[in-house]
């Protein structure tokens, strides 16, 4: 549908161009009674009241106002699915699988190093 | 006092209103282009912008499933809303194209 709104522009852009010319044709032969040929006349007019029709399908949909309506069309489980907090921008870095990105306290053995958190399935220990 | 906009979502409201408003653009700038291109002055000319509004608000109205009331906060708003400023931006495409087509070239 897009790509006949553009194409029924064109037509538009077409049949004005034509217009330009025909008129300017009537002058230079000189008749006084510039009148607008009929083809360019329609062929403006279908194009106009097709890239409109086309305009209308693709602009976008309505959608309701009422708030009520918009919570009756969620499913129950959603409001069970909504995200828990979540930490970002931790000092000590949560543990991961790679020894890498461990504090560099705990790497030392340190013991007055923070407790390391639970780890979720790693199963190496630190010495 | 009610609030009138009482269990309504602005968000919803300002985007069917939005999408009414581009609608209602979009047919002020054809229809001053076929105005311009056919010739057509004075009178004649201000009677087909309120045709093309007429014909835009039935469009829209059949978009809207004839149920207008679940979409926008008034019946009214489809064939109303943006009439003004539609005519201003129908008179500038209008006297463009007359102009571009029988006085320029």
């Amino acid at each position: 549908m897009r790509a006949l709104l553009y194409v029924s522009l064109l037509v538009v852009a077409h049949s004005i161009f034509s217009a330009v010319q025909a008129i300017s044709e009537q002058k230079t032969l000189g008749i006084e009674n510039r009148s607008m040929p009929l083809d360019i006349s329609l062929e403006c007019i279908v194009g106009c009241l097709l890239s409109g029709f086309c305009y209308l399908k693709t602009c976008g949909d309505f959608e309701p106002i009422s708030i009520i309506e918009q919570l009756s069309s969620r499913p129950y489980e959603s409001y069970e699915h909504r995200p828990n907090f979540v930490l970002f921008n931790q000092k000590n870095a949560l543990p991961s699988n790679s020894e890498s990105k461990r504090p560099a306290a705990v790497a030392r053995g340190e013991k007055s190093a923070a407790p390391e958190a639970p780890s979720r399935g790693d199963k190496k220990k630190s010495t | 006092m009610q609030n009138p906009d009482f269990g309504l979502s602005k968000e919803k409201i300002d985007k069917n209103e939005k999408i009414l408003s581009n609608c209602r653009t979009f047919a002020s700038i054809l229809g001053g282009c076929v105005t311009g291109v056919l010739g057509l002055t004075g009178l004649l000319g201000f009677v087909l912008y309120f045709v093309c509004s007429i014909l835009l608000s039935l469009g829209l109205l059949v978009k809207s499933k004839f149920s207008t009331k679940r979409y926008f906060r008034t019946s009214s708003s489809i064939w109303t809303s943006g009439v003004g400023s539609g005519l201003m931006t129908y008179i500038l495409f209008w006297t463009l194209m007359y102009d571009i087509v029988y006085i320029f070239f």
